[in-house]
């Protein structure tokens, strides 16, 4: 029966049926070939998407279109030439950097794909860089969004295994800042290798100039991230404040939105929304076949098999969330698959926590990897470059992920230093 | 014959006493009926949310549930469990369920959904536990961000006494402690226990400002399906492990504290003064149900 | 992939227009979707307000906009499913020779048609035995909220059904 399910899935998902109607379908289907009443279906679908805490998805996703619709962006931009613009490979830099600022108000990195490599590929091409090292750069720079708070696939990693999503969002930040740093020294190397140009001078006063101008976008991290760990608000509500401090910035200083303009952001919102929630929906009616069938456990049991030295363990586990991110969306692999490795981690003694990081870094180097990359396939169709094009930088950035993600799986110090 | 398949889910976890009331019907159901049943435990919520499990049951999704609270939302006269004080103790709420109170919730559910009411146990007291003050009469309670699920009664409760209450996710409310978005959480002891809160928090204090019962609940259409005999044995042995129950959930409870003094103080609180600071809040119940409930009560006390 | 935008680029399925009633339809629907939206960032900000401003609790607030979301996550179903912008693995497909793949993606649309107006009768008979049942903080019935599950399967059974027949008459062209 197992077997037939999980072919039954791969056939809807191959045959190009939507990840979230194949699952749904799948359990269906399982459900009545075993006589289960099929009305646990909507009872399931409404049980499992009527939740508070992941309500912070749309709050997230709005603040991000706030952003994308003033000139928020743009600000950011500023203050990155005038800190890092100096140093040899400048825009370089200044791509990851703004990634990162970026990074802290959004929770997707297709979303931060999309806009950067809008304005940066073209932008480096102009000073002399090959284009598909723009390109590569802005794809790789662009899973900061998932791993520096806010985090759209920690939201369903925390409510799919129960995790605090707060400890979640604080364990990002340092593998993040890794992360960053580690782009901009391979972009170093890169821009000696091939003679990357500086973007300009390093001057004080322009960089204050740029500070005050995005002292408030600047504020909205501060704000959403800081008083999250402060712990002044919950996950969500810390979101529905980033969405307030976004529409005032935009309403009353920037003055680039109307309300016209938040009335297609709010529909664009509930529809990118539900895109995921499908997804949540789906899993939560096969969730419940499987858990009736008690496959998890056994699932678990057959992994944890395999062999018991955990370093061994661990880099399997990564090379197994490794190919299923070739093949796999994020937000799909976290919501059927952590819960079946969830038990096989705590064998490990991994605390949960950690592992989110670990399973964020995965699936970001999975959004890089074809033949299913969310975040390089958006960066094509922006830039008009070619797979092959975009790769030939591009795996030498994933190979930095990489190193990036077995130095955190093997110092859980970087996630959990805080506690 | 095959056995038939019988899940009992639950949303709460293993350390919940309806888990062992769980186990405690299935093993007596297999004596008396050996071979006829096989029962299948799902604790945890592996089933689905409280809520999920309700509607679940009546759908005939699923064959039994133990759930605790959200059966009160199944009919306004079933607050009577949302009011605050109401019992002082076990051997109170055990003394009023056997004059009656039992029978007659048990009616009243049965009489609104579709479901047969096999026994009904317990969840446990709820109490308090907090960072910043032991709560002995009701002003330590003013200007405490409290976590609270449930209505508005229990709401109302908490208003009532000065405090703030909170609705944060239950998997969120351990950092919300540690982060302060919170001063403490009401629950029952397992609940603490189970999420390890006492590491976190400095007081617990022993309110027992609700009582929540555990229903143990079978839906309807399979019910019907069983044969006479096996109908009355699931009655019959409802009953009877009702006493035991109790025992059970008293030395749950006590094994947890135990095991919690070491890392955060304890206190019992001033009863009568909470029972009278709160008496008001009953009017709007009797109201609209009625006092005979209410009635029933108090004669055991 | 990940995540909400990813279907953006590659939201490119046809799109049968359907006329006037159709659009006003998705209006509509966009409206409702982004309203509730609305609706759950002014709560949850509330909350936060009351209880740090009124030192009081809201409580509805937080479980109200749990409920909203399920209208967001099922309104904004049909949406995406009007476009063609949920999350797929297409590639396989989009591999066929033209009048295969037209053909097949109109056979995939028809049979999640297909489930989706079962989960509309399915939906209906959940709200007729249990809907009647109150949310915890409200005098609400759950029904209430449930509704969208009957209409926007309903909904996203026709947006389906249309892209279907409009890539049969155009022969899987499209
Ligand atoms: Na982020
Ligand atoms: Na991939």
């Amino acid at each position: 029966m197992a077997g037939f399910v999980l072919f039954l899935l791969l056939g809807l998902i191959l045959l190009g049926v939507p990840v979230g109607f194949a699952l749904m379908m799948t359990a269906a289907a399982a459900m009545a070939a075993s006589g289960v009443n099929l009305l646990v279906l909507p009872v399931q679908m409404f049980s499992g998407s009527k939740s508070i805490v992941l309500l912070a998805i749309p709050l997230f996703i709005l603040m991000g279109e706030l952003m994308s619709a003033t000139s928020i962006s743009e600000r950011l931009i500023a203050v990155a030439y005038a800190l890092v613009g100096w140093i040899r490979g400048g825009l370089s830099h200044v791509n990851v950097l703004t990634s990162m600022f970026m990074a802290e108000m959004s929770g997707s990195a297709v979303a931060d794909a999309a806009v950067m490599s809008k304005i940066f590929v073209p932008e480096m091409e102009r000073h002399g860089y090959p284009r598909s090292f723009a390109g590569a750069l802005t794809a790789v720079s662009a899973t900061l969004g998932i791993i520096i708070p806010p985090s759209i696939p920690m939201v369903l990693y925390g409510v799919t295994t129960n995790t605090s999503i707060r400890d979640l969002f604080v364990a990002g930040i340092v593998p993040g800042l890794i992360l960053g740093g580690a782009f901009m020294a391979a972009s170093w190397l890169f821009a000696l290798k091939e003679g990357h140009p500086r973007a300009n001078r390093f001057e004080a006063p322009a960089l204050g100039r740029a500070l005050w101008r995005a002292a408030v976008p600047l504020l909205i991290p501060v704000l959403v991230v800081g008083g999250l760990i402060v712990g002044v608000y919950t996950p969500t509500e810390a979101a529905g404040i980033g969405v307030l401090i976004a529409l005032a910035f935009g309403f009353l200083l920037s003055r680039d939105l109307t309300l016209a303009r938040l009335g297609g952001i709010l529909t664009a919102t509930a529809r990118q929304t539900a895109v995921v929630m499908m997804i949540v929906a789906g899993s939560a009616v096969l969730g419940q076949y499987l858990a009736n069938e008690q496959l998890p456990q056994k699932i678990a049991g057959m992994l944890g098999g395999v062999t018991d030295v955990w370093v061994v363990e661990l880099l399997l586990i990564n090379l197994f969330l490794l190919v299923l991110g070739m093949f796999l969306h994020a937000s799909a692999a976290i919501i059927v698959v952590v819960p079946l490795l969830m038990p096989l981690a705590r064998q490990l003694g991994i605390d949960p926590v950690h592992f989110g990081v670990i399973v964020c870094l995965n699936l970001g180097i999975g959004q890089q990897t074809p033949p299913v990359a969310s975040v390089l396939l958006t960066v094509c169709s922006t830039t008009g470059l070619k797979i092959e094009q975009v790769m030939a930088y591009g795996k030498w950035f994933i190979a930095v992920m990489f190193l990036v993600l077995l130095l955190v799986t093997y110092l859980p110090w970087t996630a959990l230093w805080w506690r | 014959a095959e056995p038939i398949e019988v899940r009992i889910a639950s949303h709460v976890s293993e350390l919940a006493p309806e888990y062992a009331q769980s186990v405690l019907f299935a093993k007596k159901v297999e004596e008396r009926l050996p071979g006829q049943f096989e029962f299948k435990i799902f604790p945890g919520g592996q089933l689905g949310k409280e809520s999920a499990l309700i509607d679940g049951v009546q759908l005939g999704v699923i064959e039994m549930v133990d759930v605790a609270s959200g059966v009160l939302k199944l009919d306004s006269k079933l607050g009577l469990f949302d009011l605050p004080w109401l019992f002082d103790s076990r051997e109170h709420v055990e003394r009023a369920m056997a004059k009656g109170l039992e029978e007659a919730v048990r009616r009243r559910i049965e009489s609104k959904a579709d479901v047969k009411v096999i026994g009904i146990y317990e969840n446990g007291f709820r109490h308090v536990i907090d960072s910043r003050n032991p709560i002995v009469e009701p002003a330590d309670m003013a200007g405490m961000k409290v976590r609270i699920s449930g209505g508005k009664f229990r709401q109302g409760v908490f208003e009532s006494l000065g405090a703030v209450p909170a609705k944060v996710a239950w998997g969120e409310t351990f950092t919300a402690m540690q982060t302060g978005v919170v001063d403490g959480a009401e629950a029952a002891i397992y609940g603490f226990y189970e999420q390890k809160m006492q590491e976190v928090q400095k007081y617990l204090s022993l309110t027992k400002h609700v009582y929540t019962p555990s229903f143990l609940m079978a839906s309807k259409s399979f019910f019907d399906r069983l044969t006479q005999e096996q109908q009355k044995v699931f009655i019959e042995v409802g009953r009877e492990i009702t006493e035991q129950s109790y025992r059970d959930a008293a030395a749950l409870e006590d094994r947890y504290l135990a095991d919690m003094k070491g890392s955060i103080a304890v206190n019992e609180v001033d009863l009568p003064a909470f029972q009278q600071a709160t008496r008001p809040v009953y009017q709007s119940y009797i109201e609209a149900n009625g006092k005979d409930w209410i009635d029933l009560v108090d004669a055991a006390r | 992939m990940t995540d909400p935008r990813e279907s953006l680029p590659t939201a490119a399925g046809p799109r049968p227009s359907g006329g006037r009633l159709l659009r006003a339809l998705d209006r509509l629907v966009g409206a409702v979707a982004g309203l509730c939206v609305a609706a759950t960032a002014v709560a949850v900000c509330l909350n936060v307000f009351y209880r740090y401003v009124l030192a009081s609790g809201l409580v509805w607030a937080d479980e109200l906009p749990g409920f909203l979301l399920v209208w967001i996550a099922f309104l904004g179903a049909y949406l995406a499913a009007r476009d063609d912008g949920h999350i797929a693995f297409d590639l396989l497909v989009a591999k066929l020779p033209r009048p295969l793949s037209g053909l097949l993606s109109a056979l995939v649309e028809l049979s999640v048609a297909g489930f989706a107006l079962l989960m509309v009768w399915l939906s209906l008979a959940m709200i007729r035995r249990v809907g009647w049942r109150e949310i915890e903080t409200l005098p609400l019935p759950q029904g209430l909220f449930m509704a969208v599950l009957p209409v926007a399967f309903a909904l996203i059974a026709l947006a389906l059904a249309l892209r279907a027949g409009f890539r049969l008459r155009h022969g899987g062209r499209v």
